[in-house]
């Protein structure tokens, strides 16, 4: 009876939108269901989360000490919304505090659920994931939208044609290990190909391609609509937002790391950021066909680098927002 | 790595910064937040200007290569000084014995007949290789006065041989172009010798009415897939803060929130456990805060060498 009414409470929420009916039961078994009374906090700035909540009856205000305000409201959260999903995956402490409006009932799913979901049912907790990473997405196209109102208004310094050319000359080439004298016993030991075993990280390297490219090559431009995944081995990638030829830049992406667009969570939703090399770089690219084929043939391989690609989109909203953050209190490349 | 702090804005008792928040300045020596890993024991360095002091152009220094921890004279004066600008530093170098631990190599660095100084937390990788051809960009008169043996000196004395005056007032414009001319001659000379190691760069630069800070690194991402863990191997952190003043409110350490912007703080790491009102600079950027009419005015500009 009670999943009866969680599941019509859910309905027409993103989580039901990427579940079916039995993966939702599945999911539904084990999870709790917490209450809260009007002005509970659900979530504290600066704890870490220890699982995610997804409203079913309620809502709450998400409050933030900022800046210039010593505590201000910045978002309300209603039916369907997720909470605590950012500190959760990221493992960082919360930005914000989230507050129980009114008399509130969410589904809490822990951590350890996750976990358990990651060995037994992969297909739920990647699905699980991508509504949350879909959300993401939205959040980091509402705030690009935001931030290209401020740089169409701002006299920033615009990128000069010269280098917009140069840029958009330079291409990643193929390389080898061996070329690059890149062990792969060493690259196995580290972060994110620790996360695989042996045999998922020889699967893996089948399906990746190693490229080098120069400082100032254009990985992802705005636009792509296909998914690709990209570790960085050496170098820095830069992740930045263009408009009228005014660069906004926005964090750098270092070794050992994974990073994609917003396309390989929703074609629909068009990358608005471009990726490019800060440095030289050596990266692993993973293109749409072998994230097709590892997603078809090698789900635990697959759903690993879905994880990483969240945590990636996370990391990207981040810088997103604190752009957004700066253009309005500092004199940015004015 | 060091931990640097620089503050600018209404005069504040230096202990509000040094000792009294959660993680202030001074327990960034024993038990940093962010790199635990590396203590910052090599000595502490604090310039410190004060309007209403004799020459206030000339700023207060307090060096010692000593643990300021244990220092008992620190604490005092940190009781009673109340300076309007103050950059201060912790050296952290790796525990060798080869590591020189000296009074001269105790940042700030402030020459003779400068009024700015300069504190840096990262490391030019292979650095020896460099002195011989960096020579040629340094004019003499500053030369002469390097007298300790770290890299951070030698940026100090390159930074000034591209200052269009030695001692005034300073333009904004000036400062930045003299940083960028400094970062584009240590690229220069690590190309030349054949320097391909990620090195950090934080610099921060202040002759009391304003403060410059980088936050940037050569080659960044590159080296060795199986070299040690080293604290250079990264991009060092650095974040601001502003508001109407720095102190205890609401039961805890924060800048007062407010949209006057009379007091800004940028440093290393945030003196507070909780970071929600400071702001992380991004990579490869300059940021450069003025006190106008007692307001300050922060400017950022991408470093592109």
């Amino acid at each position: 009876m009670l999943a009866d009414s969680v599941k019509s409470a859910l309905s027409d929420t993103t989580l039901s939108q990427y579940l079916g009916p039995s993966e939702l039961e599945i999911l539904l078994s084990h999870v709790l269901i917490v209450s809260f009374s009007q002005g509970d906090v659900i979530l504290q700035q600066g704890q870490h989360s220890t699982g995610i909540y997804v409203i079913i009856e309620g809502g709450a205000i998400v409050s933030a000490k900022t800046l210039e305000f010593d505590t201000s409201d910045i978002a309300t959260l209603s039916r369907g919304d997720f909470i605590g999903e950012i500190s959760l995956l990221l493992g960082e402490p919360s930005t914000a505090s989230v507050i129980a409006n009114n008399a509130t009932r969410c589904l809490y799913i822990s951590n350890v659920y996750l976990e358990f979901l990651s060995a037994f049912f992969p297909d739920i907790k990647y699905k699980t994931l991508l509504a949350i990473a879909n959300e993401i997405c939205k959040r980091i196209n509402r705030t690009h939208e935001k931030i290209v109102d401020i740089l169409e208004k701002c006299e920033m310094i615009t990128q000069p044609i010269l280098g917009r050319v140069f840029t958009s000359f330079k291409k990643p080439v193929i390389t080898t290990f061996e070329e690059e004298n890149i062990d792969k016993e060493i690259l196995k030991s580290l972060y994110p190909f620790l996360l695989f075993d042996k045999n998922e990280y020889d699967e893996l390297l089948k399906h990746a391609q190693l490229l080098k490219a120069d400082k100032h090559c254009a990985l992802v431009r705005e636009g792509e609509k296909n998914p690709v995944c990209y570790i960085v081995i050496h170098g820095g990638v830069q992740s930045s937002i263009i408009h009228n030829n005014k660069v906004a830049k926005l964090s750098v992406i270092g070794p050992n790391t994974l990073f994609c667009s917003t396309a390989n969570i929703d074609q629909t939703l068009q990358s608005k950021i471009n990726f490019s090399t800060c440095e030289n770089v050596i990266l692993m690219k993973l293109a749409d066909a072998e994230l097709n084929v590892l997603q078809k043939d090698h789900m635990k391989i697959w759903a690993r680098l879905f994880d990483l690609c969240c945590k990636s989109l996370i990391a990207l909203e981040r810088s997103v927002q604190k752009l957004n953050i700066r253009l309005n209190i500092e004199l940015y490349n004015r | 790595m060091c931990r640097i702090l620089a503050y600018l804005g209404k005069p504040i008792v230096v202990e509000e910064l040094l000792y009294k928040p959660d993680n202030s300045f001074i327990k960034q020596s024993y038990h940093p937040k962010y790199m635990s890993h590396m203590l910052n024991l090599a000595g502490f360095g604090m310039v410190a200007w004060d309007p209403a002091s004799h020459n206030p152009a000339a700023p207060f220094i307090y060096k010692t290569p000593n643990l300021p921890f244990y220092d008992e004279n620190l604490r005092s004066l940190a009781r009673k000084i109340n300076p309007q600008c103050l950059l201060a530093h912790l050296r952290g170098v790796s525990y060798s014995e080869k590591q020189v631990i000296s009074l001269h190599n105790v940042h700030p660095f402030i020459f003779e007949n400068t009024n700015i100084a300069l504190a840096h937390n990262g490391a030019l990788m292979n650095f020896d290789k460099m002195k011989y051809l960096l020579t040629e960009f340094i004019k003499p008169q500053y030369l002469k006065e390097i007298r300790g043996t770290t890299d951070s000196e030698w940026i100090y004395a390159i930074f000034l041989s591209n200052l269009p005056e030695q001692t005034g007032n300073h333009q904004s414009d000036d400062i930045g172009k003299a940083i960028i001319e400094t970062l584009k001659i240590l690229q220069h000379v690590r190309h030349k010798c054949q320097i391909v190691i990620n090195s950090p760069v934080n610099l921060f630069i202040s002759d009391g009415r304003f403060i410059a800070a980088t936050r940037f690194a050569f080659d960044y991402g590159w080296q060795p897939l199986d070299s040690a863990v080293s604290t250079h191997f990264t991009y060092h952190s650095l974040w601001y803060t502003y508001g109407e003043s720095y102190g205890y409110y609401d039961n805890e350490y924060k800048m007062k929130g407010s949209k006057t912007r009379s007091s800004f703080i940028i440093s290393s790491e945030p003196l507070t456990s909780d970071a929600a009102t400071w702001i992380s600079v991004p990579e490869y950027t300059l940021v450069i805060a003025n006190l106008e009419d007692n307001q300050v005015r922060i400017t950022s500009h991408d470093i592109n060498i």
